[in-house]
């Protein structure tokens, strides 16, 4: 972790108000947007990602400052989200899931296409669904990951690339592939 | 190159990594469909996702979240001086009544006799043997000396009898048995006297000597 991080934290513990903010503002997208995925519902992302800036303050003491920050931050927001999701289970409710979770449309016109990659990313398990978009969207490396799942680094490879042929399999399933995109870099 | 060195390949494309083995992977491609399908899809993930906009929070959100947070955070502060201020209510409390008992109870309290559990019936003492005292020595050896006297007195009225009659002359000078002045109730009553005296004797030494038996205790 970095000295201006370790800094924040410690002006954080001392319940100083603009560090607490600055603190939620620094990582507040890592938080909401994987809340959004994992969740498929903006408002229940909403809620459990103030739950989980809660839960970090209320367990900042306990946070081992000798390691990265941000792994530790999104294994907290994980595990809420399992939470979240076993609890809305057990109240099953009629939720329209695409209009929730639309964030707006992309920079161009492939809205087809990232729709199809959401829609795929939707229907993975719930361990690939988080590395998944810890990887790709949020861009996090496997060992924070592997810390945020609390899991081998290996295994965190063998659900991505998991991941990676469903998703690939849906959309060559819903004949998203033409003949002449397989070029190579 | 075959269809498993393809996806290790892929999964180096979606990782970013670079690829080593161009060429032969191109040929692979060339002649496997599903393989150049899958490379395809891989290309168009790559180049899609980058254009997903990722979810961004609410305007204000952080001002929110930190609202929240402080609020939280005075809650639980007011929680903990609560429990702290009951904590050492409860703590002085106790000191107070461990002082009270110590200056005002009395330092050596009488001890009482610890009453069991079980209430038990009283204890019974057994009957004392009634002891019965040694009969008196007087009372039979009484009966012995009256029954003896008894019967020396009949025995000698016996005696005077007979010596009256041995001191005759003759036999036809002897009274006639009933004539005799000392023989009212004939020989045969006298028998009978002595008869009775004897009876009686026997009687009462074995009245004394069931007594005696009874009465005395037995080695």
């Amino acid at each position: 972790m970095s000295a201006e991080d370790a800094n924040l934290v410690r002006r954080c513990l001392k319940g100083d108000e603009t560090a607490i903010q600055t603190l939620v503002e620094r990582f507040q997208s890592d938080v909401f947007g994987l809340c959004v995925r994992l969740l498929h519902h903006r408002q229940d992302a909403e809620d459990v990602t103030q739950e989980v800036f809660l839960r970090v303050f209320r367990s900042l003491k306990r946070w081992d400052a000798t390691r990265p920050f941000k792994p530790w931050l999104m294994g907290i927001t994980v595990n809420r989200c399992r939470t979240w999701l076993t609890a809305r289970t057990k109240r099953p409710e009629l939720v329209d899931f695409l209009h929730e979770t639309e964030a707006g449309p992309p920079a161009d016109d492939s809205l087809e296409m990232a729709r199809e990659i959401q829609d795929a990313m939707r229907e993975l398990r719930w361990e690939y669904r988080s590395v998944f978009v810890m990887y790709h969207e949020r861009g996090l490396p496997y060992e924070d990951i592997a810390e945020a799942m609390e899991k081998p680094v290996g295994t965190v490879k063998t659900w991505l690339h998991r991941a990676r042929l469903e998703v690939l399999d849906r959309l060559r399933r819903r004949g998203m592939i033409s003949e002449v995109e397989h070029e190579l870099p | 190159m075959n269809c498993l060195d393809c996806q290790d390949l892929l999964q180096k494309r979606l990782d970013g990594d670079p690829l080593g083995n161009g060429e032969a992977l191109e040929q692979h491609l060339n002649q496997c469909a599903p393989c150049r399908e899958t490379h395809a899809a891989a290309a168009l993930l790559l180049e899609t996702l980058p254009r997903i906009a990722p979810p961004g929070a609410p305007a204000d959100f952080a001002r929110t979240v930190t609202a929240e947070v402080l609020r939280d955070r005075r809650v639980r502060l007011a929680k903990m001086r609560r429990r702290v201020w009951v904590t050492a209510a409860l703590a002085a409390s106790v000191l107070m009544m461990l002082f009270a008992a110590y200056w005002w109870l009395p330092r050596t309290a009488p001890e009482e006799p610890q009453q069991p559990f079980v209430k038990l019936p009283p204890k019974i003492d057994p009957p004392k043997k009634i002891l019965v005292p040694p009969p008196k020595m007087p009372e039979p050896r009484n009966g012995f000396a009256s029954l003896t006297e008894r019967m020396a007195d009949t025995t000698r009225d016996h005696a005077k009898v007979v010596l009256v009659a041995a001191s005759l002359d003759g036999v036809e000078k002897l009274p006639a048995v009933n004539d005799l002045p000392m023989l009212d109730g004939g020989v045969r009553e006298a028998g009978q006297e002595v008869s009775d005296g004897v009876r009686a004797v026997a009687r009462n030494a074995r009245k004394a000597l069931d007594f005696f038996a009874r009465e005395m205790p037995m080695p």
